[in-house]
């Protein structure tokens, strides 16, 4: 069952689609990483889920419930961080735990207390005297504490130095194993996202381009150096090359594997050689997303599943 | 769950109730013991109680200028911080929940004001402390000013929470509700200044719920 649905999602800002007819599928225990360059619609996406936006066209459903229409239940079983961390910074954190705890009917108060400890939060000083970290410690807390079955964090390492961020991961890490929850995360850092991530998807300019695991991401999108005697000529163009560049002497493509036809493809150009590089998730992204806007969709579903393998970007 | 919603509402209202109480002792001080501090606007303690020392003005402007900044900052504040992202996903109906936010800055005004004219009133109707007749039914112009209170407050409630391009448009349901309320509080007839303000009330919390339900944060 997946834990988390999305048809034709859609949301505009003036006439510019933000979010455009969005299909997404997460299947139960999954912990997906969305990627995305700032402004590709992640936030805005997450907000929809959430509620927190309404959407111009399509719908969502979360543990199998229309989000426009989910009962307080349902929503006992669904944790948020959102961007930033907001939290009342006048409160301490021990009154922020008791302030959030009576929401809940399940609220796993030795849960709270043992990441409370581990992140020796003080309970005693007042939110706003917190650091970026401690803040995301204390969200995080807030979070698992009612013990989610489905927690979407919008971008939470974000401006967290390198030691909080890997804490904070690693804490994350062992909450999943804990049980099989399902975790919908945003991130600008790609390394959080390879170590944690079983499947991504990338956003560009509103559109989800990507959808498949992570490992097929990163094996997948190739660099193929075509290095020339002088200088290289223009790309014909063709399905599969996300990107065609100049640098040098040599021609750079960024493909969605490399298989046959285009290896022809590029041998009838007489390069001096042929180089195809893998790319670690990080560079896959950057050559991914930074081309001429026209990347190329990436949907890899599983055998006896066909409902990832929807259109996308057509609102 | 209810009850750590109203102590959040109260605790972030605290910092203007407090100035208002200030505002309102003075006043009260004004008036009573003939305490100077500022211009003649709030001074009156030569003349007759409720009836000749336009109380019923004090309390609409002390009243008005706590209702209008209390709904602002309730709504306002959430939005500055980013704190309804953190507050509305929770397993909590919207709609109880920002009905429970304006109850709570309803009764704050309404308690506050009220406590400030039976104040007054307790003081009018001590022997000695005037050179006129005080009777209790004398207080029902400043009741009626009292009374329309709760449409500037939800006037600036439905302000605060509805988007707008700008700052202008965004106050426009402020303006019109401190104009009707003036209106309401002016005309001679305390019984449609209640029914009046009820309905407008209503009026304005019926909006800025649907607002609050239905717009992006």
């Amino acid at each position: 069952m997946d834990a988390l649905t999305t048809s034709r999602l859609t949301k505009f800002y003036g006439a510019r689609p933000v979010v455009n007819s969005v299909n997404l599928a997460i299947p139960t225990g999954c912990v997906y990483g969305l990627l995305g360059r700032n402004g590709a619609g992640k936030s805005t996406l997450i907000k929809m889920l959430m509620g927190m936006v309404q959407p111009d066209d399509g719908h969502a459903m979360l543990l199998g419930h229309d989000v426009a229409t989910m009962p307080a239940e349902v929503r006992q079983r669904i944790a948020y961080i959102a961007e930033g961390h907001p939290l009342y910074d006048w409160m301490t954190v021990q009154q922020a735990i008791d302030f959030v705890a009576p929401f809940y009917s399940h609220w796993n108060g030795r849960l709270v207390d043992q990441i409370v400890d581990h992140f020796e939060l003080p309970r005693r000083r007042k939110l706003r005297r917190l650091s970026n970290g401690q803040r995301a410690q204390v969200s995080l807390a807030l979070a698992v504490a009612p013990e989610p079955e489905l927690l979407v964090l919008d971008d939470p390492t974000l401006g967290l130095d390198t030691v909080v961020r890997r804490d904070f991961l690693e804490s994350l890490i062992q909450i999943i194993q804990r049980d099989e929850r399902t975790i919908l995360f945003s991130s600008h850092i790609l390394g959080d996202v390879e170590r944690i991530a079983d499947r991504v998807g990338v956003m560009v300019d509103g559109v989800l381009r990507v959808d498949c695991p992570t490992d097929h991401f990163r094996e997948t999108v190739k660099l193929v150096l075509l290095e020339f005697r002088g200088a290289p000529p223009e790309w014909p163009g063709s399905e599969g090359v996300v990107s065609a560049r100049h640098v040098g002497s040599n021609l750079e493509l960024v493909t969605v594997g490399f298989d046959d036809q285009l290896r022809r493809l590029a041998e009838s150009l007489e390069p001096e050689s042929i180089d195809v590089l893998d790319l670690n998730l990080e560079d896959a992204f950057i050559e991914y997303t930074r081309g001429p806007k026209r990347s190329l969709p990436l949907f890899v579903t599983e055998p006896n599943d066909v409902s990832y393998a929807r259109p996308q970007g057509v609102a | 769950m209810f009850r750590t919603l109203v102590l959040k509402e109260l605790r972030e209202s605290l910092p203007i109730v407090a100035i208002a109480t200030l505002a309102i002792g003075y006043v009260l001080a004004s008036i009573s013991w003939g305490f100077k501090l500022f211009g003649s606007f709030l001074h009156g303690a030569d003349q007759v109680p409720f009836v000749a020392d336009g109380f019923a003005y004090k309390i609409a402007w002390i009243g008005g200028v706590l209702a209008a900044v209390l709904a602002l900052k309730q709504t306002q504040w959430e939005e500055m911080k980013g704190t309804y992202r953190y507050l509305l996903y929770r397993p909590v109906d919207r709609r109880q929940f920002f009905l429970l936010k304006i109850a709570v800055g309803l009764s704050i005004v309404a308690i506050m004001m009220a406590a400030m004219i039976v104040a007054y009133g307790v003081w009018a109707s001590m022997p000695g402390r005037h050179a006129s007749p005080f009777f209790w039914s004398m207080t029902i112009p400043s009741w009626q000013g009292w009374s329309v209170l709760p449409v500037i407050y939800a006037a600036a409630f439905l302000s605060g929470i509805r988007p707008a391009r700008w700052f202008g448009s965004k106050l426009l349901p402020l303006a019109g509700g401190a104009v009707a309320a003036f209106f309401l509080m002016v005309q001679p007839w305390p019984w449609i200044a209640w029914v009046g303000s009820g309905l407008l009330t209503a009026l304005y919390v019926s909006c800025g719920i649907d607002v609050a339900r239905s717009r992006d944060y």
